[in-house]
């Protein structure tokens, strides 16, 4: 996957969308995803259980550090400390390149086959993200 | 006042900001709305509960255990001298009463847990999957529950170090809320949720089943 094919103008973040986009999240926030978004240790031991690790062995395809992604908004939104000191825990805005990895990491990169869930110490519902 | 008073008090008042904060971030996860599987049950749930939280992180069932075997044996003896080194801070007034057997018990569990703590943050930090995942909190949450681990080994040999080890021991306490360490609570929702979810599915748990871990 290119990163070309981001470059459509419907893929392009306006303040509109991102508002949207954050609204969405928020509603979507519950239980299962908040424990989910929490939980990891960034570990990395999820990396081996992904089809598309084994066949390319980048970090850009380890669950981790495409769920790590997500965790980065969601930390700017709810994470004391994401508010207060952002780059301690990873917490990001989200912004146009935010949106090319998200979009890269949930249909690029990422067949919800759950593998790297049933390998995670710590049982971490991966495909949340995608949904 | 001597230190040790002192330093202990701070550490039962770090104790208590620990417990207040991780009881806002349950009530922060209960406060969310739960998401029903709507879809019909096609596995026993409680056995795949039973599974998640037991059978479910043995190497014979998970792969990721088998392959990474090094980190998973790291991990446990540095989560079991945590627990270890948690054990020897409510013992701690009364220290000298504790059994020679026990006492040498904790210390080599610490010591071992310190090593994997210490060994946690090299390999962090070595690896390039994990240094490109880790953030300034992975390292500083390592180290702080290391030096924690490692400074309950050196009360039980040396009890004038008592005082910088409730130092210590108070600051990780106060940290947790704010850092990954609270995965100590999440670790339970994401347990169960996982166990209910695959359960519920007939992915795990179900007695007929073969399934690719």
């Amino acid at each position: 996957m290119t990163d070309e094919k981001f470059t459509d103008e419907r893929f392009e973040l306006t303040e509109k969308k991102a508002e949207l986009a954050l609204d969405i999240l928020r509603q979507r926030l519950n239980r299962q995803l908040d424990a989910s978004l929490e939980v990891c240790v960034r570990c990395g031991v999820c990396a081996e259980s992904c089809h598309y690790y084994v066949a390319n062995p980048k970090v850009e395809h380890v669950p981790a550090y495409r769920a790590e992604q997500l965790r980065k908004i969601y930390r700017s939104l709810s994470d004391p400390l994401g508010k207060a000191v952002p780059s301690w825990v990873g917490a990001a805005k989200l912004d146009q390149e935010m949106v090319n990895k998200l979009m890269s990491a949930a249909f690029g990169t990422c067949t919800m086959c759950g593998r790297c869930v049933l390998n995670c110490p710590m049982g971490i519902l991966n495909m949340l993200y995608r949904v | 006042m001597n230190n040790v008073v002192v330093t202990r008090t701070i550490a039962l008042i770090g104790l208590l900001i620990c417990i207040v904060g991780l009881a806002f971030k349950i009530n922060d996860i209960m406060n969310r709305p739960y998401k029903r599987d709507l879809s019909r049950p096609r596995g026993n749930v409680g056995q795949s509960l039973l599974y998640a939280f037991t059978l479910g992180m043995a190497p014979w069932e998970k792969e990721s255990t088998r392959i990474h075997w090094i980190a998973y044996v790291r991990g446990i003896l540095f989560h079991v001298g945590v627990f270890m080194a948690l054990a020897v801070f409510f013992v701690s007034p009364w220290l000298a009463a504790v059994p020679l057997l026990l006492s040498g018990l904790a210390v080599l569990v610490t010591a071992a847990g310190a090593v994997a703590g210490f060994a946690g943050i090299w390999m962090r930090w070595t690896e390039e999957n994990l240094r490109a995942l880790s953030l300034p909190d992975d390292y500083f949450s390592i180290f702080v529950t290391s030096s924690f681990v490692a400074l309950a080994f050196a009360a039980l040999l040396w009890p004038v170090t008592l005082p910088i080890f409730y130092i210590v021991t108070a600051a990780m306490l106060v940290y947790i809320p704010f850092s990954k360490i609270r995965h100590c609570v999440y670790f339970f929702y994401s347990k169960f949720f996982f166990g209910q979810g695959f359960g519920h599915r007939g992915v795990i748990g179900h007695p007929d089943s073969d399934y690719a871990a």
